[in-house]
């Protein structure tokens, strides 16, 4: 059930608290900080373009050419992106591939097991199940035989465990509106990666090669502009657009992949979120006689008249692709780089001089339409946060993906009491992962 | 003779293309178009029978009437009354249906091991408890349903009902039609109308005001609450009674379809447009304009997608009743089987799917996808006793025929 999207439960109250956060409604009405919005809302604007800008030159600095993974078209012709390993931003993939599978506790659902083409020597299993615990553990020697096969062993979503890969995936989140992924792939003798169609992103070979072969998805009505044939070196990557499956072949030494999941946000995804949006809508409401030749009617409202089309339209009302795509960014996950010893034990209570404060939002914040000039609903990472507008000046600084010490907070927080408020909207942020601390350089 | 070897069922794809067998087409898809709405005949005619004065099948023409209607019911189900469904009641069978109690504190009822102790203190305590998956205690109920599943092309669902003689006033209401047919027991309902629903996406609130209606049922009676409507009811005994839910097509589950099969169609690929690098938007795009979702759902063949709805709504419809092994065993069924929701023709099978080959035939029901030789269809519409319709009625795609009633002209 949906909740009513009035915004009048946000109206603040004398004594409310410098920030509140809860979580997110299932159809919030908002829309992105413009940069034609004026006090805090243009403040958070300007922030959030700068952190996008930023990004931008991060990932473009470690490999020119990104921006591919997210331009192409879907089913384009695949784009290479000569010296892509370099996206790792030196971190050491073998290394961290070995280290996850030997070493960590994983679960079962992030280690892939797969074989292209050859049987496990004497059905020996590649992996078990640590007894009492979910965690999927290798057995080195058979893998290690079948390997040699053609057998292929993945760790999804790899990049959660270095913090600087991290770092280049929140990067990525943040251009692209949508949470990114990193899978790492250890392929053995001739064996063969095969991605979905679904699946968008990039191959970047870290050792050995591949022999990538693409092919245009011909679902629905788009016609297939055919397949493709790349030979990508170590180091080197490729970018595959949505809507090609793809069969890349390792050499006879293996290859060593690292797969960036990029997903899309098509207009079919709105489409379908609008549609559920408007499960209440009274239009849609109306029963439907089995029989169309009855008439599509109903007391609720009428798809006889007006026809389904009618109805849509006005489901879709003007606006709603902004709202969507606001909707998603509020939905982004946090992306968390600091470490601990960053975070001496007192920081709750009073953030050290040395720290600086980092929004861990790649999405960052867009904003509700209850919200006022002296009022602000924010909605990021899946929560929704009421504050002053003293607190979203505060929350704005930091949302520029940068460190930021307490005292730069307090300064553009003209409050009587700014500094205890900004120290109440840290403490709330540090308390809930929507901020994190870092050493100021 | 075909064997069930040759007959082939899946679960049907999401992309099907789907249609009703059309009267007039040659073959066996003809006939089966004769025989589906010989089948809906059939099930109105016992509706009207077995149902009279809830007038459903008026109500499957015009959605429009949604008033409540108090009528009568006749099935061996009453016949038998509810001590029969008191008497199988027992710890094991209990413990196969999903129970849910109202009007009770939670602590009282959760997390008790065997289940006859808590429906007793439940009942004692003034509790409704619902229990789910008993098709098998009443199933000239569960046939009545899958009838109501062919006249009002909905889903429906069965549930039994106990309500605590010291009960007072437990409610509800649904956002599906309910029809309570009364075994046992007598109750008094209080009936209120519908709030409508806002003009903006949002809750829809349950009813609110007092009652417009006061019935009193017992045994025998059925009650129509129309979608939205809430009631209470009260009584001083304990009452049995089974509720059917039924489902019917909306304009959102319309619009579901059309938005799912959207992502197959070139305008709705486009992506959303990546900000930072304010990329002006193509002139033909979606984005950069107001109405751009709306213009693009105008692209689309929006009568061939409610069509395909209707179908694809249908051909997943599934029957109340579920056969036990007797049925399945007995040497002379009493008629040829039926699917309630109807067999439609599955023309494409999406993407994935190649199409049947060899002259097979695709047909849909329940969810499932069969892919048969011609000659199955055929025995299937002439009820010819054979393995692969007796398979298609154990794989639940089908139900046996209604046993016929007995003193058919003495019924109301």
């Amino acid at each position: 059930m949906t909740h009513p999207m009035t915004g009048d439960d946000t109206a603040a109250t004398p004594d409310a608290p410098a920030v509140t956060v809860a979580p997110l409604e299932p159809f919030p009405v908002c829309r992105s900080a413009s940069l034609e919005g004026a006090g805090w809302e243009l403040e958070l604007a300007r922030a959030q373009r700068s952190a996008i800008d930023a990004s931008l030159g991060r990932l473009r600095g470690l490999a020119p050419g990104v921006e591919a993974l997210l331009l192409t078209a879907w089913a384009a012709a695949p784009v290479p992106l000569p010296e892509a390993l370099a996206l790792a931003d030196g971190v050491d993939l073998t290394a961290l591939h070995d280290e996850l599978l030997t070493e960590h506790h994983l679960p079962p659902d992030r280690v892939v097991l797969g074989r292209s083409r050859l049987a496990t020597p004497g059905g020996v299993p590649l992996a078990f199940s640590e007894p009492q615990f979910a965690m999927t553990r290798p057995l080195l020697a058979p893998l290690a035989a079948s390997m040699a096969d053609g057998a292929a062993v993945t760790v999804l979503g790899v990049e959660e465990h270095a913090p600087r890969l991290n770092a280049v995936f929140a990067d990525l989140d943040r251009l692209a509106g949508t949470t990114c992924r990193g899978d790492l792939t250890l392929l053995g003798r001739e064996a063969v990666l095969v991605l979905d169609e679904a699946v968008g992103g990039a191959l970047v070979v870290v050792e050995g090669g591949l022999d990538v072969v693409t092919e245009a998805s011909a679902v629905g009505d788009q016609a297939p502009p055919g397949a493709s044939r790349h030979v990508v070196a170590a180091g080197d990557g490729i970018v595959v657009p949505p809507g090609r499956s793809v069969r890349a072949t390792a050499g006879a030494d293996g290859a060593l992949v690292l797969v960036v999941v990029v997903p899309r946000f098509p207009l079919a995804d709105h489409a379908q979120e609008i549609v559920l949006q408007g499960t209440f809508w009274p239009l849609l409401r109306s029963v439907i006689p089995g029989d169309l030749s009855l008439g599509w009617s109903s007391y609720e409202g009428s798809l006889l008249e007006d026809g389904l089309q009618g109805a849509l339209r006005q489901v879709a009302s003007p606006g709603d692709l902004d709202m969507l795509l606001a909707r998603a960014r509020a939905r982004l996950r946090s992306r968390h780089t600091a470490a601990l010893h960053a975070c001496p034990p007192s920081a709750i209570e009073a953030i050290p001089p040395d720290r600086g404060l980092r929004s861990t939002l790649p999405g960052g914040y867009v904003v509700h339409n209850g919200s006022t000039p002296d009022h602000a609903v924010l909605l990021g990472g899946g929560r929704r946060l009421v504050t002053t507008a003293a607190g979203a000046r505060a929350i704005a600084v930091i949302s520029d993906g940068g460190l930021h010490p307490l005292a730069e907070l307090a300064a553009v927080a003209p409050h009587p009491d700014g500094e205890a408020l900004v120290g109440a909207v840290a403490r709330t942020l540090l308390s809930t992962g929507l901020a994190e601390l870092g050493m100021l350089p | 003779m075909t064997t069930p070897a040759s007959v082939h069922i899946s679960a049907l794809p999401e992309l099907s293309s789907l249609r009703g067998p059309e009267l007039g087409e040659p073959g066996p898809l003809g006939r089966l178009g004769a025989a589906t709405a010989a089948a809906a005949r059939a099930a109105e005619a016992r509706v009207e029978r077995l149902l009279p004065g809830l007038d459903l099948c008026g109500r499957a023409a015009d959605p429009r009437a949604t008033s409540p209607a108090v009528g009568r019911w006749r099935s061996a189900d009453l016949d038998a009354g509810a001590l029969g469904v008191l008497a199988a009641l027992t710890e094991e069978r209990l413990a196969a249906a999903p129970l849910a109690f109202d009007g009770i504190e939670p602590s009282l009822v959760a997390g008790r091991g065997a289940r006859l102790p808590v429906v007793l203190d439940a009942l004692a305590a003034g509790a409704e408890v619902r229990l789910e998956q008993v098709t098998d205690l009443v199933p000239a109920v569960a046939a009545l349903g899958d009838d109501i599943v062919s006249v009002l092309a909905a889903r429906v669902g069965l549930t039994l009902v106990l309500a605590g003689p010291r009960l007072d006033a437990a409610g509800a209401w649904h956002d599906e039609d309910r029809i309570i047919l009364v075994l046992q027991g007598e109750r008094r309902v209080e009936l209120t109308p519908p709030t409508v629903p806002g003009p903006i996406p949002g809750a829809t609130a349950g009813p609110e005001g007092p009652p417009s209606d006061t019935v009193d049922l017992g045994p025998g009676q059925a009650l129509l609450v129309p979608r939205g409507w809430g009631w209470t009811h009260r009584g001083n005994d304990l009452a049995v009674w089974a509720e059917l839910a039924a489902r019917r097509l909306r304009g959102t589950d319309v619009a579901a379809l059309v938005a799912r099969r959207a992502g197959g169609a070139a305008p709705f690929r486009e992506d959303a447009p990546w900000d930072p690098l304010s990329v002006p938007p193509r002139p033909d795009s979606a984005f950069g304009v107001p109405d751009g979702l709306a213009r693009r759902f105008g692209e689309l063949d929006l009568e061939a997608l409610g069509a395909a709805a209707v179908a694809d709504w249908q051909a997943r419809l599934t029957p109340v009743s579920r056969p036990p092994l007797g049925d399945l065993l007995d040497d002379a069924p009493p008629g040829p089987p039926w699917a309630p929701g109807g067999l439609l023709v599955a023309e494409a099978l999406g993407p994935d799917r190649a199409p049947p080959v060899g002259g097979e035939v695709a047909l849909a029901a329940a969810g499932k996808l069969l892919v048969c030789p011609p000659d199955v269809v055929d025995q299937l519409v002439d009820g010819r006793d054979v393995p692969a319709v007796r398979r298609l009625v154990a794989e639940g795609l089908l139900v046996p025929a209604p046993m016929p009633l007995a003193h058919d002209d003495e019924r109301p």
